[in-house]
């Protein structure tokens, strides 16, 4: 099974865009991981992310933490 | 032996081929990691995460290869865990309306996409449990998603697989627990794919640093729940005049070090009706 990490796919395209003079922002990371997960399986290939690279990426907290933190910016900013 | 990653509450290795998960004593408050561990509790959350792995392994294959196969040194609180494709989502279950839940419940009436019935309060439990994924965010903080956003990402074959198997998880953790006192309010699960292309439950289960513990007999909804492991710190840090609740964190005293270790392993025993022993 071809796998390619999303995250990978969302840094290179964004490169792409700025080598082309376009100055890209993220504004929902959501949609662009769901729209990298779209093309990459358009393609025949299955949105993963490399084991070393997941834990490398992400340096998580307990999962209170992060979710009473993720509260605090949904308080903010509701989507 | 390669370090990938020294985090908040887990060190992370490549070891021939394998990933080698070691937990550390690190526990944090208010996001922010204290610079006194809790002696013991890296071993105690290994040991549970263990129990429970062994416990639902009907369920849903999973990641551990051996909990003996790992160097003297972090004996009882390193897994030798299998090297997995791991996919990008975190697979949330909520039981009880707590953290993003219950302000995504309060401002929309639903937890990604899903309606619930109005009338419910901080800490009420759900009529059934929902499955809530979200983004593992790079920067910023995760993102609520729905099935529909799940299945557009993963497919929708796997994302109700997903669905599936972490209301399965939850389900039977929580009913486990709440035989022996313990509400598990919610839960994250992280799963991979082997080289055959099957779906494996991942990382920690249903430890207090990958859910919310919360005592039964403290449960009151209509405020905020009480924790059962580490309510001592989060008291005591809440008492500190002048920290601002950002790194660096107060050293934590003896005797709070102490209450907390010991709700660690009242925690362990609680559940799993073992003695703790060192």
């Amino acid at each position: 099974m071809a796998t390619y990490d999303p995250y990978k796919l969302i840094d290179q395209v964004r490169e792409l865009l700025q080598a082309s003079g376009v100055d890209p922002v993220i504004v929902s990371e959501k949609d662009a991981l769901v729209g990298a997960g779209e093309l990459l399986r358009s393609m025949g290939v299955f949105p993963t992310v490399d084991p070393l690279d997941f834990h490398a990426r992400g340096d998580r907290n307990s999962w209170q933490e992060t979710d009473d933190r993720n509260a605090a910016a949904y308080k903010q900013a509701p989507p | 032996m390669q370090l990938i990653h020294s985090g908040k509450i887990r060190d992370v290795y490549e070891d021939r081929g394998d990933i080698l998960l070691v937990a550390s004593d690190k526990v944090s408050v208010y996001d922010v990691v204290l610079p006194t561990p809790i002696p013991g509790k890296g071993k105690i959350l290994t040991q549970l995460s263990l129990w429970w792995f062994r416990h639902l392994a009907d369920v849903v294959p999973n990641h551990v290869i051996s909990a003996e196969d790992v160097p003297p040194e972090w004996a009882g609180r390193a897994i030798r865990c299998q090297r997995l494709n791991m996919l990008p989502i975190e697979c949330i279950a909520r039981g009880y309306l707590a953290g993003l839940g219950l302000d995504s419940y309060r401002a929309t009436g639903t937890i990604s996409g899903v309606p619930l019935p109005s009338g419910l309060a901080e800490g009420s439990r759900l009529p059934e449990p929902v499955f809530t994924p979200s983004t593992k965010a790079t920067i910023g903080h995760d993102e609520f998603m729905t099935l529909g956003d799940a299945g557009r990402e993963l497919g929708a074959e796997t994302a109700n697989e997903l669905q599936r198997i972490t209301l399965e998880v939850y389900s039977r953790g929580a009913a486990i627990a709440a035989e022996r006192g313990v509400i598990i309010a919610d839960t994250k699960l992280e799963f991979g794919r082997a080289p055959d292309g099957a779906l494996v439950l991942a990382d920690e289960l249903l430890t207090s640093d990958s859910s919310r513990f919360w005592a039964a007999e403290d449960w009151h909804p209509g405020r905020p729940q009480r924790y059962l492991d580490k309510q001592f710190v989060r008291d005591w840090s809440s008492t500190i005049t002048g920290w601002d609740r950002k790194p660096p964190g107060p050293e934590v005293p003896a005797k709070i070090v102490e209450a907390t270790r010991a709700r660690y392993i009242e925690v362990y025993e609680r559940i799993t009706g073992n003695r703790w022993e060192e």
